[in-house]
């Protein structure tokens, strides 16, 4: 029996719901919303017999208050052990591994969710399964103990790679007292600290199916899916408010004078310099957000003066630029693997490139359309790996929104020079900034980098 | 058990399924080159010529000629295009071109979506049968492979584990690094690099070439003839290896000022090639999580811990322990492994371990460049079926394999250390025996 023969049975099986009104957002993926406010999006790929479910909330870092800092991610892992449906975290495990469930979890600035991969013909069990985790988990001292552990050990893993430590370094610089808002993995002190009425807390404020997005992406057909799902989900209570509304996540404080810091440590065999600037927001400057994109492609280009500035003269060995997009304001960052002997030279330099980001001829129509290419070819990139692009489709969902993700290509094409000037202009160009040096002992006393890496 | 032994059934059904369609993976000769295709429905193509023997092609003086001949066929220009051009081009239509040298084979290789796949192939062919290494070119590429080296040098996991391998294979071809050191690449020139890629490198009997992504084999087939059906072609016989022991119990040990200890462990294992192969590697997948429980989860050990089966032409098993209590780790790793052999798995576990690796294999096949990788390390290591047999293989395999292969495979360890000597001073690694 084929793939497509047991999907058939399934379907003719199992009780068939009216599904709600569809709207299809490409070639292959669909969408509806449950009267319960659930968003819903079925992405259709045959080219293997597997399925990933992935349920998304609009969570994360930027919703922890000091106290919760990477609790969020704690809680996330505890969703997966002990719920009322399974039993214990033992017995979930067991029905996972047995049933060919491959589960995961990721939270980062601005969503939290758990997804898995298994056999597409399983998708029955996999959506009842996700139901029990997200909707009956049961919160205990013993998974929380678990979960507290595997926390702290990851960061602990995290703190032995000299590059997180700078990255650690720039939020604290960047995002000033709000830091923490921007780090999903948490402190140890936090990590350690927390309770169950805690993560109790979380579930109460958060997890509505008015606040999230499952995704569900495979071989599978989407109106059995929309069915299935109804029929799973659709009892679902909502919260009855817009959790984001009732909790405001505090502003961010503008950066007002720029800063330079200096990390130490006897494991950087390479030095780095991470400049960075704060970016534009989804939720306040969208065309800025587009310009972004285009403006640090074309920058990343072999033909842009910033590479020929810094990789083609043997200043620096890499150059990275790059916008993150958020719905809070994204960091916009410059990263430099400099010629370890040209720190001073390297620093100058880019200082000089920066000052010219907005000029006429800093950048060319050729450069503007290879980028507007480039991103649009992105795009199909990111739809090749179908388990990953449920990811990719929550990230925008979560920081922007599903339109902004589909018409993103059409909206490219719109960007010219004037508006890559602006959002120099606007964000970078004259703008406090933080810039930081990772360094080894020994290159930082040869070189007396204190002497010129600060601000003037 | 039923149920347990359906879904994986079910899964070999659906690969069964593929085997009969277009989809399936097929080998032909090209003009005395082998081509291994596969065809697909994504929008992405990836293309690798493969080239055979890695450190068995040079001297441990030269170490990363091989990698940085490689990278600069794809990076340095050719004779028909400057560097610049090639890659003002590959930037134009968001085409990659790549190369790179490991222990047992190195590859050139072409990642594009499949509009621009005729684009592409002009760049990738010229990169294969005319790199020119312009010398200025030549001299960015070596900082870039220094930095890299560098770069993957901070990552303590990856340092102790290189670390292991290095020590304990010192004197074979496994005992330097491919990528090379400051050392071996600061006195690499251009001429070198193309006297080395030109008469050691480019070679139809060495060479290979592994495609996948959404075109046909009429229009791959011609594409090869044209670019490649004038390479030369000179007599070359495949290294074979034979099966490693690692059994001495030894500790290399290194001081390092890290948040926590790394402890690496190299044990024998059966070639690729081998029917006990994939046993092995389920074997070692239901130590590995065996381990983890018992050092992180109950024992409160150590950190993190990991298994790997690392697939070389002289393949052995990895262990890698993150602990600040290495002493009581090592132990109780040692104890783990000793009652591991003792009682084996049994039909429920290994069930579990099945469904978790014959997934994760077909997670893997949505990535182009992940199928390509696979297709190509079987035929080096045993043949390009072996990829595309492995979810088979790995249903058939039994209990009883499974629980013969990791007594007869890991008799004995050799540690390295990388952290706070303080914390294992005296400190006498028990025999595993």
């Amino acid at each position: 029996m084929t793939l497509k023969k047991i999907s058939l049975t399934l379907l003719l099986c199992g009780a068939v719901a009216v599904p709600k009104a569809q709207t299809k957002l490409s070639e292959n993926i669909f969408q509806i919303k449950l009267n319960n406010g659930l968003t819903v999006i079925v992405i259709e790929d045959n080219s293997v017999p597997l399925v990933t479910v992935s349920m998304t909330f609009k969570n994360g870092a930027f919703a922890e208050p000091t106290n919760y800092s990477g609790l969020t991610y704690m809680y996330h892992n505890m969703l997966y052990r002990s719920n009322t449906y399974y039993g214990t975290g033992d017995a979930v495990a067991y029905f996972a591994s047995k049933t060919g469930i491959l589960r995961n979890v990721s939270v980062n600035e601005e969503n939290a969710e758990c997804h898995f991969t298994m056999p597409s013909f399983g998708i029955d069990q996999g959506l009842r399964y996700m139901s029990a985790a997200i909707r009956y988990p049961v919160l205990d001292e013993k998974s929380l103990n678990e979960v507290k552990s595997v926390s702290d050990k990851e960061l602990l893993g995290k703190e032995s790679n000299p590059v997180f430590l700078l990255n650690k370094a720039m939020c604290q610089h960047l995002w000033g007292d709000m830091y923490r808002r921007k780090m999903a993995i948490g402190t140890h002190e936090t990590i350690q600290g927390a309770t169950l009425a805690l993560m109790d807390s979380i579930q109460k404020k958060y997890y509505y199916p008015n606040n999230a997005l499952l995704t569900i992406a495979g071989n599978i057909s989407h109106d059995q899916m929309f069915s299935k799902v109804e029929e799973i989900f659709g009892d679902w209570k909502p919260s009855g408010f817009d959790p984001l509304k009732k909790w405001p996540i505090p502003e961010i404080k503008p950066v007002t004078k720029t800063q330079y810091f200096t990390i130490e440590n006897s494991n950087a065999l390479v030095p780095y310099i991470l400049i960075a600037w704060q970016g534009p927001s989804t939720r306040t400057d969208v065309p800025s957000t587009y310009a972004a994109d285009v403006f640090s492609n074309v920058l990343m280009q072999n033909s842009s003066k910033l590479k020929k500035a810094l990789v083609q003269s043997g200043l620096a060995l890499n150059v990275n630029f790059n916008y993150l997009t958020l719905s809070r304001i994204g960091p916009i960052t410059l990263t430099i693997q400099p010629n370890p002997l040209k720190i001073k030279e390297c620093l100058a330099e880019v200082k000089k490139q920066i000052a010219l980001f907005d000029t006429d001829d800093y950048i060319t129509a050729e450069q503007i359309a290879t980028a507007q290419r480039k991103l649009e070819i992105g795009h199909i990139r990111r739809e090749e790996v179908t388990s990953d692009f449920v990811n990719i489709l929550a990230f925008w969902w979560a920081s922007a929104s599903i339109d902004y993700y589909f018409n993103y290509v059409d909206n490219l094409p719109k960007i010219k020079k004037a508006n890559l000037q602006s959002y120099v202009r606007k964000y970078i160009k004259n703008k406090p900034y933080c810039a930081g040096l990772l360094i080894g002992p020994q290159l930082k006393a040869q070189l007396k980098t204190d002497e010129f890496f600060k601000a003037h | 058990m039923k149920i347990l032994n359906n879904i994986v059934l079910g899964l070999l059904i659906s690969t069964a399924t593929f085997a009969q369609n277009p989809y399936a993976t097929r080998s032909f000769d090209v003009a005395g080159i082998k081509v291994i295709f596969k065809p697909t429905q994504k929008k992405i193509v990836n293309v690798r010529v493969y080239y055979r023997g890695g450190t068995a092609n040079y001297a441990a003086s030269k170490a990363g000629i091989e990698h940085f001949a490689l990278a600069g066929a794809a990076e340095c220009g050719t004779k028909n295009f400057s560097a610049n051009t090639l890659k003002d081009t590959c930037d134009k239509y968001d085409i990659s071109l790549s190369g790179s040298g490991n222990f047992d084979f190195g590859f050139v290789q072409l990642n594009c979506i499949s509009k621009y796949f005729d684009k592409g192939w002009y760049l990738f062919a010229d990169a294969v049968t005319d790199p020119a290494y312009q010398s200025h070119e030549v001299q960015l590429l070596r900082g870039k492979i220094m930095l890299a080296n560098k770069t993957l040098a901070s990552n303590p996991i990856i340092l102790a584990s290189k670390q292991l391998m290095l020590n304990t294979l010192k004197g074979t071809q496994y005992g330097f690094d491919p990528c090379g050191t400051d050392e071996t690449l600061k006195d690499i020139n251009q001429a070198e690099l193309k006297n080395y890629y030109y008469n050691t490198l480019l070679n139809k009997e060495r060479m290979f070439i592994v495609v996948v992504g959404n075109i046909t084999k009429e229009e791959l087939v011609q594409k090869i003839m044209f670019s490649f059906a004038n390479l030369p072609s000179r007599p070359y016989n495949k290294p074979d290896m034979d099966e490693p022991d690692f059994n001495d119990n030894k500790l290399i040990k290194t001081q390092q000022a890290l948040p926590v200890n790394y402890i690496a462990a190299m044990g024998n294992s059966p070639l690729v090639k081998s029917a006990d192969f994939v046993p092995f590697k389920l074997g070692v997948a239901a130590f590995g999580a065996t381990l983890y429980n018992d050092l992180v989860v109950n024992g409160h050990l150590a950190d993190n811990t990991g298994t790997n089966c690392m697939t070389t032409l002289v393949p052995y098993v990895n262990i890698v322990l993150m602990s600040n209590k290495p002493q009581a780790a090592v132990s109780g790793a040692i104890n783990t492994l000793r009652n591991f052999q003792e009682r084996g798995v049994n039909e429920d576990w290994l069930t579990r371990i099945k469904n978790n690796m014959v997934i994760n294999n077909f997670i893997s096949q949505q990535n182009v460049a992940a199928v390509t990788d696979r297709l190509g390390e079987a035929e080096v290591f045993a043949s390009w079926q072996y990829a595309d047999d492995f979810p088979q293989l790995v249903f058939m395999t039994t209990v009883q394999q499974v629980n013969a292969v990791m007594k007869k495979y890991i008799t004995g360890l050799t540690w390295s250390y990388l952290g706070n000597l303080n914390a294992i001073d005296g400190y006498n690694i028990p025999p595993l025996k």
